[in-house]
Order: C-alpha cells, then structure tokens, then sequence
C-alpha cells in the first residue's frame, strides 16, 4: 500500500523551533499534536510524494536502530499508525 | 482613591451595598458582601488599587454573602454570585476570602476571551517577563511570592493574560495564593510580607493570601514582553538547576495549562506559536528560595 503525507493540506499548521520535534495543529478536529523525532523524520521521508508503506518503514526502521530490528519495526508501525490516525498521513489506495 | 484611604467601617458599608469597584485592571470589578472577614482582607491586601466611581462600569458583579436561612446562626455558610446568580457549591463563611479570591479567577478565565489565558505566574524585570507555567503542587506560587519579595515586579499568580492583538502579557498584581508548608516558608524568606490569616481544612488545604508589592500595584496597567518560560519543580533538598527545555514540549503544557486555547481554534494556536518563539525556555528544579533568586537575577540580567 502507498501513503502520502498531508502535512502541506490547509488544514494542517505545523511549527518547529529548530529542534527534532514540531507541534502540528488540524484545523479540521481543533486538535494539537506533539509529533516526536521519529513522526517529524517519517513526514520528512514523504516531502517528495507518496511512497510504498513497506519501504518507507524500512527506511525509518534503519534510521531507529539497525542493531534492533523487531523493536525498530515497532516502532516505526506505531508512528505511521498514530500518523494515520490523527490523518496527517493517508493511504493512496494503490 | 485608593481602597486602603478609606476605613474599613466605609469599605464594608460599600461591600454591603455593592458599590465597591475597584481596578483590577485590565478589568473593574463590582463586589458585594456581608461577611466582615471579605472587608477585612480586601482592606489588606488591595490596599494600594484604586477604587472606581460606585455607578462606572464594572466587568465582573460578584457577590460573596451569608448563604441564607437558619443555618447561617449555627454554622455559617458563604455562596458565590456572579451577575445575581448563584455559581458554585457554598463553603464555610471563613473561606469567604478565598472564595472570592478563586471566583475572581473564574470570571477572568471564564470570560476574558481578548486574552489568550494560562495558568501561570507571570512575573518581570527591566520590562521583560517570566511566565511560570505549572501544574498545582509544582511550587509555581511559592517561587513567584519568592522573586517578586526579592525585586520582581509581580503581573499575576495564577492567570497569564497574553493579548492576542499584540502579544503583550496582562496581570491583575492580585494577591497570591499560598498553600500549606509554603506558607511558613514564605513567612521565614521574607518576614516582612504581609498574609491573610491561614485558612484551613479548604480543598486547596491551608490557604493564606499575600498582599502584592505596593509597585507592582501602581504599574498594573504596564504590559510585559514575554521573555522566558519556565516550568518550576519544587523538589526539597534539590540544588537550583535551570535546563533548556524543548519548545516544542513547552508549547503543548502552555496549551494544556491555557483555560482558552480551544476557544480561540486556529489563532490560539498561533498566539502559543508566537509566545514560544519570543521566549527561552527551560525546567527549573528548586529546594531553597535564596538559589531560586540567584538564578532568576542572573537570567535577568543575562548572564544564564
């Protein structure tokens, strides 16, 4: 499956002080988000477009800790997860 | 005029009437009461604000009286009215200071939609402000009380009023509310200070209220520009330590410690956007106050 990010919809406001996380605020629920390093590194991997789940995960999975794969793949499911969740980042149905 | 040129006799027969306004600015509130301890204590700690024309227009009509019936003569209780109608669960009449004290609170952070409201003590030096955001129990009022007695100018204990036009910060330079051992431990800092007598057994615990700095009072209309924000962590025994905390982090407690911030939707989340980018932020763990004014001094004075 291919997902893309929505982080440049109107909906969405994001602000960043330079350090690793960024606070993101969704117009469209009136919600604020804390996004840690690992959620701002995965918005970052999709600023060219959409891309296939599973290579993305790979990718982020190497940037986690390639020492530990199970707990990177874990990782790295739960923030695309709780990214979908809060719809910063949809499925293309590809 | 200023309320403490007036005798108390005249402060209560204004009370009883409910003609005492007084400045609390940026508001006016108009107040109310038949309890002789809410003349008492308004006498001695808003001595130095000014008192309004008894017909001008006040922002909040509150009223702290006797609840009424046969048990007011066996044990008496104090009810909170706001604009005639009654709010809240009444509380013993010795609580009715307080009570007007956090009734006061809830009509700023119920109401004042202009401001984008935090709770935090905001305190400032050489016109650059101090925002302590914290939750109860944080030592947040007891480190307020400490560096505005040792030369802060004193904005507000409990509600940050940041402007949304201009993103100046408001206080009120009301009384600050102190709590069970910081009661004591303010009263051996700085022996001078002037409480409220201590009132027990409230939901808060103990509570006594200190009267603001005279100084603070007369430059009440005077914003500050918001410079740093720190989250306090009283811990005993603790070395001062002042650590530079993520922003990001910061900008989600301030939005969680705003009683507002979902009221103003896209333009709250701005005005924190903007309050973070002018300030330095940082966590402060603390056990004595005198180390406390130490690293706040040097902060001022920007050597930190």
């Amino acid at each position: 499956m291919k997902v893309r990010s929505c982080a440049r919809e109107a909906r969405f406001r994001i602000r960043t002080w330079g350090g690793e996380e960024a606070v993101v605020y969704d117009a469209a629920s009136g919600d604020t988000h804390l996004l840690e390093p690992l959620a701002v590194e995965l918005l970052r991997l999709l600023e060219d477009g959409e891309r296939e789940s599973g290579a993305l995960l790979g990718e982020l999975e190497t940037a986690i800790d390639p020492e530990d794969a199970q707990h990177a793949r874990h990782a790295a499911q739960s923030c695309l997860s709780r990214l979908q969740d809060i719809r910063l980042v949809v499925g293309t149905g590809d | 005029l200023k309320l403490s040129e007036l005798s108390r006799a005249d402060v209560a027969g204004l009370l009883m009437r409910g003609e005492l306004r007084l400045d609390l600015s940026p508001f006016v509130a108009a107040i109310k009461s038949n309890i002789p301890v809410v003349a008492r204590d308004l006498v001695s700690m808003y001595g130095q604000f000014n008192v309004m024309a008894d017909d001008g227009f006040a922002d909040f009509h509150i009223e702290v009286s006797f609840d009424r019936g046969i048990r007011r003569f066996i044990q008496p209780l104090a009810r909170f009215h706001f604009d005639g109608l009654r709010s809240f669960t009444p509380l013993p009449a010795a609580q009715a200071f307080p009570m007007l004290e956090w009734g006061l609170n809830w009509c700023v952070a119920a109401h004042a939609h202009q401001y984008l409201i935090v709770h935090a003590a905001v305190i400032e030096k050489n016109g650059r402000a101090l925002i302590l955001p914290a939750p109860p129990g944080s030592g947040k009022s007891t480190l307020c009380a400490g560096l505005v007695s040792h030369g802060w100018r004193l904005l507000s204990d409990e509600l940050a009023l940041c402007a949304m036009d201009t993103g100046l910060l408001y206080g009120m330079a009301r009384p600050i509310s102190l709590k069970n051992a910081s009661i004591e431990v303010m009263q051996r800092f700085a022996p001078d200070a002037v409480l409220t007598p201590s009132v027990p057994d409230t939901t808060k615990g103990t509570v006594a209220l200190l009267r603001p700095p005279a100084q603070s009072v007369q430059r009440i209309r005077d914003p500050a520009t918001p410079a740093w924000i720190v989250l306090p962590k009283f811990e005993r025994g603790a070395p001062a330590t002042l650590s530079a905390h993520s922003k990001e982090q910061t900008f989600m407690l301030l939005a969680e410690q705003s009683f507002n911030y979902d009221v103003h939707g896209a333009r709250g989340f701005e005005a924190v956007s903007t309050l973070i980018s002018q300030c330095d932020c940082f966590t402060f763990s603390y056990g004595e106050l005198a180390d406390a004014a130490r690293v706040f001094d040097d902060l001022a004075v920007g050597t930190r």
